[in-house]
């Protein structure tokens, strides 16, 4: 169980070649003069958002995760280490951009009364950690979701207690 | 939750390109183009085309480059919001959209706020008196709703108000107040002759919302945990509206990705009949003519709708509820 882990690159892949498409193509119109300046109202925003997803995709790729008996540290330019006594909250969401609802990635939220985690599965060893997450959670008697709950066994999973709440 | 609407605004940026691309070779696929009508349509009244002129006007508006590079200089244009020049009005594109767009939102806004506002509470009675009189006379109207096209519910309201109101419906306001700038009397005559076409093109989406929200609730109330909860001793209001209600939204929530385009799309006919100024009757008369930066902006900004409202629900969804919905498998 105790072991790190981290983000291959062919897991950030994509998202840096995301966000550099979306740069240009949000930049270039800016750059080649606008003729109605009411555009730059949704091309700032846009540019803000994939620097931010540009920056956000970096710190993923240098993020390592560690996992010991008593705490999880996530480790990039900055350390956050959660104590698995202390977790208050822990939730497990599903996204996909396909219509069939194939393909999409899970991203696990760990919170105690200060800080928050954010670990999403393309971490090599993500079952693993989410695993330990899920352990703690219930441990700590922290009340599940509707949707982290059936995120939980979809995943295949084992709830020791059914202690869900509907929401 | 930030790098899936990150992901999801990439995945809309890319969609619109490549319709913009389909858009626009639809446009150019009728043989020949705006100028061939054109001078047909001067032919058919005797006259000859002046050839300086066609060849100025091929020049001015591109025609005489290929396909792609029409597209280019086109979506290039609009990238930087020069949506090109409607070649029939001989004006900018979005200077022939102008106030007609302003209606439309206007208009389309009201049919929405109309669909949600009218079909949320009754789907909830209906559910919740399922089988009752209530219940089968507004599956009723919500059945004649569906069926009703909306053109004719629209010829029908506009001779029921002739005939016994001896009023006209036309127009989107008193003819007094065309052209002029906005005042109170002006509003609140927009809104008196908002009634009828919100009314017209919001029936069938409010009918078709209404069997949605219906078959949905009556589904969650069937559930276990409904029964459980009821043995417990739980309200029903407060079982409802905590419970069922949340989960039965989902679908009501995904619906708005259809419902904005099909609300532009359906009020087209209408405004003809109605003599709305909205964009509907631009489009079609643009269509018409193969004007095809004036077509291919409104076609353009349809598609926008569809896919801005699929982004809206789906980002509600992810919010609300990002749980597995399996017809795939997982990935990584």
């Amino acid at each position: 169980m105790a072991g790190e882990y981290g983000y291959p690159f062919s897991s950030v892949r994509g998202d840096f070649i995301r966000a550099i498409v979306g740069l240009v193509l949000c930049s270039l119109p800016v750059m080649f003069g606008l003729e109605l300046i009411v555009v730059l109202w949704f091309l700032v925003p846009l540019i803000i958002l994939f620097l931010i997803f540009l920056v956000r995709t970096i710190f993923r790729y240098v993020t390592t995760v560690t996992v010991t008996e008593e705490w999880i540290r996530v480790n990039s330019f900055f350390k956050t280490t959660l104590y698995w006594s202390e977790v208050t909250d822990f939730k497990l969401s599903y996204f996909t951009l396909w219509r069939g609802g194939e393909k999409g990635w899970m991203e696990m939220q760990l919170r105690n009364a200060k800080k928050s985690i954010r670990i999403e599965s393309s971490l090599i060893g993500f079952e693993q950690v989410a695993s330990r997450a899920l352990s703690a959670a219930e441990d700590n008697h922290v009340s599940l979701n509707s949707a982290t709950a059936s995120n939980i066994q979809a995943f295949g999973f084992n709830l020791k207690r059914q202690e869900v709440s509907v929401g | 939750m930030i790098d899936y609407l990150i992901r999801r605004i990439l995945v809309m940026i890319l969609t619109l390109l490549v319709v913009s691309a389909l858009v626009f070779i639809v446009i150019q696929l009728p043989e020949g183009d705006y100028l061939t009508s054109y001078i047909a349509e001067l032919e058919s009244q005797g006259e000859a085309a002046d050839p300086q002129k066609i060849v100025y006007l091929q020049k001015e508006f591109n025609l005489d480059q290929p396909i792609w590079k029409q597209y280019l200089l086109w979506i290039g244009g609009i990238l930087q919001g020069d949506f090109g020049r409607s070649i029939e009005y001989d004006l900018p594109v979005i200077d022939v959209i102008g106030e007609v767009f302003v209606f439309a939102i206007i208009l389309n806004a009201s049919v929405i706020a109309f669909i949600y506002i009218v079909a949320f509470p009754i789907g909830v009675y209906s559910a919740t008196h399922q089988y009752s009189w209530g219940d089968h006379g507004l599956t009723f109207v919500g059945f004649i709703g569906l069926a009703t096209p909306n053109f004719l519910l629209a010829l029908i309201l506009m001779f029921l108000a002739k005939k016994y109101l001896g009023i006209s419906m036309g127009g989107l306001m008193d003819s007094n107040f065309e052209n002029q700038p906005w005042t109170l009397d002006k509003v609140i005559s927009v809104l008196e002759h908002l009634i009828v076409p919100v009314i017209v093109i919001g029936t069938s989406g409010t009918a078709g919302m209404i069997r949605r929200l219906r078959a949905n609730l009556l589904d969650e109330l069937h559930k276990q945990y409904v029964t459980t909860a009821r043995a417990k001793g739980l309200s029903n209001v407060k079982l409802l509206v905590k419970y069922p209600l949340r989960m039965a939204l989902n679908p009501f929530i995904a619906d708005i990705g259809n419902l904005l385009p099909q609300v532009v799309s359906g009020s087209v006919i209408v405004a003809v009949i109605l003599d709305l100024p909205t964009t509907g009757p631009v489009l079609l008369d643009a269509l018409r003519s193969q004007d095809t930066y004036l077509a291919g902006s409104f076609l353009l900004f349809i598609s926008l709708l569809t896919v801005f409202g699929m982004f809206l629900s789906d980002l509600l969804l992810a919010v609300l509820d990002p749980r597995i919905r399996l017809t795939g498998g997982i990935a990584k």
